[in-house]
């Protein structure tokens, strides 16, 4: 018998999901896969280790492909949640433990200790060579590896979320941006002598892009380079506040960032995990803001030190040093993705990234964008908060009849395809029928 | 069956007692279906049309 | 000013936190045996198919009860002394009250059927009742749900995501006909058959057989077919939990009989949600609404007439929704199953049978 926190209940353990012989095929297919990256990663003879890696690729992407459409390809199109919270992968067991481990794992040895990862890196070499005319390195490793799996686990997503057009679109829209903006345009723009440059990263997420130091780089390599600058400071500085003002962080945060492309795809499984407490919140503003002020603060001071001559010593290079290290890659990477299993699929995205306290501030305070209730339709049965990435407790507001209007929604509408009543709705449009009413509902239907 | 409609919306019109061509003509603002959805509003007004016609 | 309230559903919850609103100073005890905080019924069936676990169902964190100076009791109110202004716990304590309002609920309804007392015989409407559908519904191979209502369907979709072959049996010959229209009913029918679920229309439960243990084996239809399951579902429909009620000298007929303002007979003691029974229903209207929404609309009209602020209760414009497996479904004002005379209906479909509109007009003039 598990007993829930009310004392006053209690209800028998659920029988676990049945996992039948075909799924089980798929999975094994995927272990196996895995099982031979782990052959490539400890074969020194570079033949072996590269035909062990496209085994392994080949694998892992046929079998995932595989494992979503026989679970969410087949059978009619709708929301498809059964078994949730009971199975162990999905609920925190041991499953979900393990998998944090490794991807934890991964980005530890990533970050610090790229030489044991050296003979898978040197399987890509061939691939590296013909899109980046190079050698492979271990970011070209990680970026393969990460695009692999916003494609394949966004083939998932497709197959899951095939009722609503928003989802299925929006998945597109990160797929898209993952591939030919984060991965190949990159890769294409080495492959031509260019500096490597992200069209879909501005500062302050990509901090470095505004720094003395990142123009300076930029700059020296000519028109294109300067483009690059202007480009990073136009989005960061002008567009950004007017796509926000027009259609919300969403613009962003749930369909061009390769952050929230990974979370909304590969992190999927992992989204109701977040914590949706008003402990949870206080954390996320108090860690959220300071974040990004600190790396305005940054900026600032490097370019005060640009400027006037270094009279502030090295105050802003040692700061830099700390963010690199604490945010940029504790934070962002092994917490921000390693953690998926266990606290959800936007850690990173809630409590860190100081692009989505900037949007949201900008979201919060000068947008359109909001999530429409519609009416007292609410039944309060919570399905909006659970499936709420970002942690916010939806159903507080539709059970009032509220429109959602808050800093860290990143628009992925999931609340609104999960709602069994159709009481949700992402809206931008300008304040006109839904806001109109926005605060006209009261439950109470006295007087006429 | 299957739409969203906006209680608001609705609620106003059977208040006002709203002719039926102007509820049919407007559905429009009631549709409360997520973006990107499908709009059927041009498929029920040309229903309603034919129905009308025959009627005539 | 002293409220007590017996019952922490919608109805109960909804009221305490609109006295809360109108008068800060008051003293405010919600009183139940159910469950020590409030939850949302409409989500019990979330919880057994594993997309939300019973604390997901809360609809207040459990801090917000104390920050809200709302005293939660836990247990059941065995007697009420209208004189005295006291109710008598189960725990043997004794709370006096000021105002008290009865928000009791429902219980499910059972028609006296052979055998309706048997292990695995149940309905759903709250917490005990999830848990022992959860414990009597492992293992099994077939369940039957009898009621073609709102109910029936959400025990159809949750033995489906176990996997648990179901039969629905339903009187009428459409689903939910005392509702929907058949065009509707139709589509929700469609629905059925995708998710491969057995309904028998114009059939109702005529008998239970149970085996030496007690348990279910068996049902036997009105057509007197036996069909073997381990698990019946009772889908049709709930009537007013009266237990406390009648322990005093209340007024009640198949629910607590209130007027306009939600009073009772009894001074200082109301009535409100699933339990009460209007004396005068309006126009079209029914004595006793069984509904999340009115029981929220009536828990909100009864605090302002306890705040020294009567108000009538009106439900205004009809408005209910539901979900159909993978069908929604909303619903505005008046659109019965068999359209008036002097109404005309509007109907479209889309040719793939997903969605359709209805619309219900007076003919001349032709508006709503």
């Amino acid at each position: 018998m598990e007993v829930t926190s009310d004392h006053s209940f209690a209800l028998a353990q659920a029988p676990l999901p049945v996992t039948d012989a075909k799924e089980k095929a798929t999975l094994a297919a995927v272990a196996l896969g895995l099982l031979a990256l782990l052959g490539a990663a400890f074969d020194d003879d570079g033949e072996r280790a590269r035909l062990s890696m496209y085994v392994a690729l080949g694998l892992i992407s046929g079998g995932t492909l595989a494992w979503a459409w026989y679970k969410f390809g087949q059978g009619e199109a709708g929301v498809k949640q059964n078994n949730l919270w009971l199975r162990a992968s999905t609920s925190r067991g041991a499953i979900a433990w393990v998998t944090g481990l490794v991807l934890t794992g991964f980005y530890v040895l990533l970050y610090w200790f790229p030489q044991y990862l050296e003979n898978l890196i040197r399987t890509l070499d061939p691939f590296s060579q013909a899109l980046r005319n190079r050698a492979a390195d271990q970011w070209f490793l990680y970026g393969t590896f990460y695009t692999l799996a916003v494609l394949l686990m966004g083939g998932r997503a497709l197959w899951k979320y095939r009722h609503s057009r928003y989802q299925l679109i929006r998945t597109l829209s990160v797929m898209f941006f993952q591939l030919g903006f984060a991965f190949l345009l990159p890769g294409l723009l080495l492959f031509f002598q260019q500096p490597e440059f992200y069209f879909s990263y501005f500062w302050p997420l990509k901090y470095d892009y505004l720094f003395p130091g990142g123009v300076a780089d930029l700059v020296k390599n000519g028109g294109l380079g300067v483009f690059m600058v202007f480009w990073g400071a136009i989005m960061s500085l002008v567009a950004t506040p007017i796509l926000t003002y027009f259609y919300g962080k969403r613009w962003y945060c749930s369909w061009v960032c390769g952050c929230g492309g990974l979370a909304e795809t590969a992190g999927d499984p992992y989204r109701h995990l977040s914590d949706k407490s008003r402990a949870a919140w206080r954390w996320e503003v108090r860690l959220v803001y300071p974040i990004l002020a600190l790396i305005v603060l940054i900026t600032v001071l490097l370019w005060v030190n640009q400027l006037y001559g270094s009279f502030l010593g090295e105050i802003g290079n040692s700061l830099n040093k700390f963010y690199g290290f604490a945010i940029g890659a504790v934070f962002s990477g092994v917490v921000g993705v390693g953690f998926y299993p266990i606290m959800g699929n936007r850690v990173w995205c809630r409590f860190g990234c100081p692009m989505a306290a900037y949007l949201g501030l900008l979201q919060k305070h000068f947008s359109r964008f909001r999530i429409t209730t519609n009416g007292g339709q609410c039944i309060s049965c919570g399905n909006c908060s659970n499936v709420c990435e970002m942690g916010i407790d939806v159903k507080q507001y539709a059970q009032r009849g509220e429109p959602i209007i808050r800093a860290s929604c990143v628009g992925c509408g999931m609340c609104s395809t999960a709602c069994p009543r159709g009481v949700l709705n992402l809206e931008n449009a300008p304040e006109r029928v839904g806001i109109k009413h926005r605060n006209s509902f009261t439950p109470i239907r006295c007087g006429y | 069956m299957g739409l969203r409609l906006r209680q608001a919306v609705c609620e106003n019109w059977i208040k006002t007692q709203t002719p039926i061509h102007t509820v049919i003509g407007r559905l429009k603002t009631a549709n409360f279906d997520p973006e990107f959805y499908r709009r059927h509003e041009p498929a029920i007004q040309r229903q309603f049309a034919e129905i009308l016609a025959v009627k005539r | 000013m002293h409220l007590v309230i017996i019952g922490n559903g919608i109805t109960g919850v909804t009221a305490a936190q609109t006295v809360r609103r109108l008068q800060p100073a008051a003293r405010i005890t919600l009183v139940s045996d159910e469950s020590e905080h409030h939850y949302s019924r409409t989500a019990l069936m979330y919880v057994y198919m594993g997309h939300l676990r019973y604390q997901d169902i809360k609809p207040y964190e459990d801090w917000f009860w104390k920050e809200n100076r709302l005293e939660l009791v836990h247990g059941t109110a065995t007697a009420l002394d209208a004189d005295q202004h006291q109710v008598q716990l189960s725990t043997g304590q004794t709370i006096s009250y000021d105002n008290l309002l009865l928000a009791t609920g429902s219980v499910s309804r059972r028609a006296g059927w052979p055998g309706q007392d048997l292990l695995g015989v149940q309905g759903l409407y709250g917490l005990p009742d999830l848990a022992q559908m959860e414990r009597d519904t492992q293992g099994i191979s077939r369940g039957v749900v009898v009621g073609g209502g709102l109910i029936g369907v959400e025990l159809a979709e949750m033995l489906h995501t176990r996997r648990i072959a179901a039969t629905v049996l339903v009187r009428d010959q459409h689903y939910w006909g005392s509702v929907l229209p058949p065009e509707e009913a139709e589509l929700v029918d469609k629905q059925f058959r995708q998710h491969d679920v057995d309904v028998r229309y114009r059939t109702e439960l005529r008998e239970i057989l149970g085996d030496t243990d007690g348990r279910v084996r068996a049902i036997v239809t009105s057509q007197g077919e036996e069909l073997p399951c381990q698990w019946v579902g009772l889908g049709i429909g709930v009537t007013p939990n009266l237990s406390l009620a009648q322990s005093s000298t209340v007024e009640t007929d198949r629910g607590i009989l209130v007027n306009e303002l939600l009073q009772t007979n009894l001074p200082d003691v109301y009535a409100a949600g699933d339990c009460a029974q209007h004396r005068q229903p309006g126009a079209g209207e029914v004595p006793i609404e069984q509904l999340w929404y009115t029981g929220r609309m009536q828990g909100e009209t009864v605090a302002h007439t306890i705040c020294g602020r009567p108000t009538p209760y009106r439900r205004g414009v009809w408005f209910n929704s539901a979900k159909f497996f993978n069908l929604e479904y909303q619903t505005y004002g008046q659109v019965p199953a068999r359209t008036p005379t002097d109404i005309e209906s509007f109907y479209w479909q889309h040719p793939t049978g997903n969605c359709a509109l209805r619309i219900n007009f007076a003919p001349t003039p032709m508006m709503l």
